[in-house]
């Protein structure tokens, strides 16, 4: 250290550990990542069938944003956002149901995490074969006398199956973070609140739900962009985006069109749209739900 | 205290196990449905999808392990996917050392540059990666898979590891420092010891991913005995739609390496899940 004041602040060099342990990471990054992010963003403006490229500017943009069964394919992303506060609720009721310690707690908290640890083409296959025409479901719909159901053939009972397994495959997650949420009050201000006869709603409402907002914020900002992403899985083996396009999504399309249609330049600049999707609904998320709750950001 | 609250059963408790238990058996009815059907023989199914089958009858899974090379797809799955979590576990193990303990100028932008990335769904890098890989004649070689498993699973990785080793104490660090141990020495003998829950759910988390992971799997590797057990499965439901006990057993020899994996990784799975990833 200089002793004289007029010091010049010390050049960190880099430690050689350090440079060894971060190069391999970041160089696949590098390569693997934000490489193929630059070539989305070209391959966006041209018009590509993977074998030969031309450049057309914003054409694909344009085209989309001007096509109506874009518009119409964002509209089902945003019907299947009814699973958010589908497994919210769930999530939360179990969670609070667990926090209390009602008989069982231990086995519950284990049984209802199973169906996450399950991977969505399992849980998609699973559900296609319950809702299949002749399959256990409409037996039971027989058995009270109804007429069966073609739940997969029609668009808006497709989309009830699929959110149906969304929640089910979902909320067991969301339980358990909110659970590790729950773990951190503490508990004698629930005693105090139980002293004076609160009930337990207003425990829930008033003490718990406000300290564990940013786990709350975490599963919703999660599940919503899984909304937007990760749906192929499920769409691929329930209904192939069927009837028509009326169960098809955002990322399924994606690869429709790229890999059915071989339309890679249209494909891309679908990808990017939806990229600034997840992104503006992460950063509304954000700003909406912000809470002031003292503790350190991650 | 909760012996105490057990004694007297107010209305909330009994209308909570209620709920749960009835919540608990769609969570598993589902699963067994799986197990049981996949003991029937397609006739048996037809009858009655509820009945138990008539006995242990395993030529479902015989049949979708060897004549549908459904052992071949589980043992492509297991190799690649353990490989790639190996390293993707090792080098975030890494770099959140050196971010953590090592700073030094610059370090904290790329941090910051590394996490932005988790948000980046990988929709974006479908169609880039696939002509990249197509260019260097990648496509139908593990080594794609394995490249594009191991960079989507490392922001989120170094994001995990990075804030489990910011609580691991910096005199711990000094003191095998004046005892002469190196920076590997130190890693692996103090870091990755308190570090342990961390890295295992990160482990667990990134194994999932891969475990779940369709589109890529699906394109970048196209021959039907080269593919892993995901994509494989997800094919299996389109051939042998009216297969149903088949089909069934295809997706228990799917489950079933999760399931053992979560059972393995449960003790650790309590205290890194808060910032972990979902499926």
């Amino acid at each position: 250290m200089d002793r004289n004041g007029a010091t010049r602040p010390r050049r960190r060099r880099m430690p050689w550990f350090a440079l060894v342990a971060i190069a391999p990471s970041v160089l696949i990054v590098c390569l693997f990542t934000l490489l193929p992010l630059a070539w989305a963003v070209r391959t966006s403006f041209e018009r590509n069938n993977g074998v030969r490229a031309r450049w057309v500017g914003l054409e694909n943009y344009t085209r989309l944003l001007g096509d109506r069964q874009f518009w119409d394919i964002l509209l089902n992303n945003v019907i299947f956002l009814l699973a958010v506060p589908a497994v919210l609720t769930l999530a939360l009721i179990a969670a609070a149901l667990i926090y209390e310690q009602v008989p069982g707690h231990r086995i519950f908290r284990i049984v209802l995490f199973v169906p996450t640890i399950v991977s969505t083409v399992v849980v998609g296959i699973l559900f296609r074969a319950f809702f299949a025409l002749d399959g256990p479901v409409n037996r039971l719909v027989e058995l009270f006398g109804a007429a069966p159901v073609n739940w997969l053939g029609e668009g808006s009972t497709a989309m009830l199956v699929i959110i149906s397994a969304l929640v089910w495959g979902g909320f067991g997650y969301g339980m358990v973070v909110l659970l590790a949420g729950m773990s951190s009050i503490d508990p004698s201000l629930h005693e105090a609140a139980k002293i004076d006869g609160a009930r337990w709603s207003q425990r829930v409402r008033l003490i718990t739900l406000p300290l564990i907002a940013r786990p709350i914020r975490f599963v919703s900002v999660l599940n919503v962009s899984y909304t937007f992403t990760s749906l192929f899985g499920y769409i691929f083996v329930m209904t192939s985006g069927g009837p028509g396009f009326e169960t098809t999504t955002l990322d399924y399309f994606v690869y429709n069109r790229a890999f059915v249609a071989s339309q890679f330049g249209m494909a891309s600049a679908l990808a990017l749209i939806l990229l600034l999707i997840v992104l503006a609904l992460t950063l509304i998320q954000f700003r909406v739900t912000r809470v002031d709750d003292g503790a350190e950001r991650a | 205290m909760s012996a105490l609250r057990r004694r007297h059963l107010t209305p909330l408790h009994v209308l909570g196990t209620l709920l749960l238990t009835a919540l608990a058996f769609t969570t598993l009815y589902p699963l067994a449905f799986l197990l049981l059907n996949s003991l029937k023989t397609q006739r048996e199914y037809t009858q009655s999808p509820y009945d138990l089958p008539s006995g242990l009858n395993l030529d479902n899974l015989d049949a979708f392990l060897f004549e549908h090379h459904g052992w071949r797809n589980l043992s492509n799955s297991v190799l690649v996917i353990g490989v790639s979590v190996v390293v993707v576990v090792a080098l975030a193990t890494l770099a959140a050392y050196a971010f953590t303990k090592l700073p030094f100028r610059g370090s904290q932008q790329v941090y910051g540059g590394m996490v932005m990335l988790v948000l980046l769904p990988s929709q974006v890098l479908l169609i880039p990666l696939f002509l990249i890989f197509s260019d260097l004649g990648w496509i139908g070689s593990y080594r794609s898979l394995f490249f594009a498993y191991v960079a989507l699973n490392l922001p989120i990785g170094i994001f995990l590891l990075t804030s489990t080793m910011r609580s691991v104490p910096d005199e711990l660090l000094e003191a095998a420092r004046i005892d002469g141990a190196g920076h590997l020495r130190t890693l692996l003998s103090i870091v990755m010891p308190s570090a342990k829950p961390g890295i295992m759910t990160f482990a667990l988390l990134a194994f999932q991913s891969m475990w779940n992971e369709l589109v890529l799997s699906l394109l970048l590797i196209p021959d039907d005995q080269d593919r892993l057990l995901t994509p494989a499965v997800a094919l299996l439901q389109g051939r042998f739609s009216t297969n149903e006990p088949l089909l069934m057993a295809g997706l228990l020899v799917a489950t079933l390496p999760t399931v053992l994996a979560v059972a393995v990784f449960s003790r650790y799975l309590e205290r890194g899940v808060l910032a972990g990833l979902g499926k």
